[in-house]
C-alpha cells in the first residue's frame, strides 16, 4: 500500500493537507517579505544609536546560521527514517532537529540580550523596532516548529508514526525547512549586508 | 478521483541530501568569509571590481541556496504544477518587493 494511500487528494492530484500547506507558505512569504522589506526601508534611518555595527557580532550569528543550516538536514533524516519505517532512527533524528532548533532559538535569546544591554530595545529607534519585529517573529516561529517536532517525536516514540503516517512529518518538514529559508535571506539582508558595506 | 500517479515519485537517496547540505554549507561559508574585515580590505585593496558587486554577489549566492533548500529538501521538484504556483507566485511578488526596496534605498551599493 501506498504511504499516501490514506490522504484525500485534491483534483489536482495532490493531497487536501499538502496544498494548504503549500498555500500558507506562500501567505508567509508575503509577511516574513513585508517584514524584510520594512526592515531594508528603514536601515540606516535610525536618529541615535545603537547601530547596526554597535550591536552585531557576526561569530554569534556564524554558529546559529550552521546550526539552523544543518537542522534541515537533519529534517530530511528523519523523513526519510519514516518513510523506511526505521522507528528508532527516525526519532533520533527528530529530536537531533529540535535541538538544533532550540540552539538556534538559544543563540538568539543570548544575542536579543546583548543587544538590551548594549541600549537597543524595541522602541529604542527604528533599527531596534524593525529589528526586532523581524527576528522575534522569526524565532517565534522557530519556536513553534520546536514544539511540532517534539509532539512528533512523543508519537514516534508511542509508535504512532508509522510510514502510513509519513504526510504528518513532510508537512512538518515543509514547515522546518521554511523557516531555515526564511533565515537565509535574513541573514544575507539583515546580517551580511550590515558587514559587506 | 484524479489519477494519484502524477505526484507519485520515488523518495530521492540520502546522499543526494548529503551533496546539498554540503553546497549549502561551502556557500554559507565563502559568504562569511567575504565580510570578515581582513579578508574585505584585502579585496576593496586589490579587486576593486568584486568589491563593487559584493552586494549583488551575497544575494545572488542566498538566492542559490533559497532554491536548493525549496528544491531538494521541500521536495518541489517533484511536487510540480499547483503547489509550485500557490508558493512561487507570492514568493516571487515577495521577492520583487524586497530588491525593489533595496535599489530604492541604495543597498546594492557596497561603501
Amino acid at each position: 500500500m501506498s504511504a499516501d494511500a490514506h490522504a484525500e487528494y485534491t483534483a489536482l492530484g495532490i493531497p487536501h493537507r499538502k496544498l494548504g500547506f503549500w498555500t500558507f507558505l506562500g501567505s508567509e512569504c508575503m509577511f516574513f517579505g513585508t517584514l524584510i522589506g520594512t526592515y531594508l526601508s528603514y536601515r540606516g534611518k535610525s536618529l541615535t544609536g545603537p547601530y547596526p555595527h554597535d550591536t552585531f557580532s557576526i561569530q554569534v550569528t556564524t554558529i546559529s546560521t550552521f546550526t539552523l543550516l544543518a537542522s534541515s538536514f537533519f529534517m530530511v533524516m528523519a523523513l526519510h527514517y519514516v518513510r523506511e519505517g526505521k522507528r528508532f532512527a527516525a526519532g533520533a533524528w527528530l529530536l537531533a532537529t529540535a535541538g538544533g532548533g532550540l540552539i538556534f532559538v538559544g543563540f538568539q535569546a543570548f544575542e536579543f540580550t546583548e543587544f538590551y544591554h548594549k541600549g537597543l530595545s524595541l522602541s529604542q529607534n527604528l533599527y531596534g523596532t524593525t529589528f526586532f519585529v523581524l527576528t522575534g517573529f522569526h524565532g517565534a516561529h522557530v519556536s513553534g516548529g520546536i514544539l511540532w517536532l517534539l509532539s512528533l517525536f512523543v508519537m514516534n516514540a508511542q509508535g504512532k508514526l508509522p510510514k502510513e503516517k509519513e504526510m504528518d512529518v513532510e508537512i512538518a518538514g515543509l514547515y522546518w525547512h521554511f523557516v531555515d529559508i526564511v533565515w537565509i535571506i535574513i541573514f544575507s539582508c539583515v546580517y551580511l549586508l550590515e558587514f559587506a558595506q | 478521483m484524479s489519477d494519484h500517479g502524477s505526484q507519485s515519485h520515488a523518495h530521492p537517496p540520502v546522499s543526494l541530501y548529503v551533496k546539498v547540505i554540503s553546497t549549502l554549507t561551502v556557500i554559507t561559508a565563502f559568504e562569511i568569509l567575504i565580510v570578515v574585515p581582513g579578508v574585505k580590505t584585502w579585496y576593496h585593496e586589490n579587486l576593486p571590481a568584486f568589491a563593487a558587486i559584493v552586494v549583488p554577489v551575497i544575494l545572488i549566492l542566498s538566492a542559490v541556496k533559497f532554491w536548493a533548500v525549496v528544491y531538494f529538501f521541500m521536495h518541489l521538484r517533484q511536487d510540480h504544477g499547483t503547489p509550485r504556483m500557490v508558493f512561487g507566485f507570492p514568493l516571487g511578488l515577495a521577492a520583487l518587493m524586497i530588491l525593489v526596496l533595496m535599489l530604492l534605498n541604495g543597498h546594492f551599493v557596497s561603501h
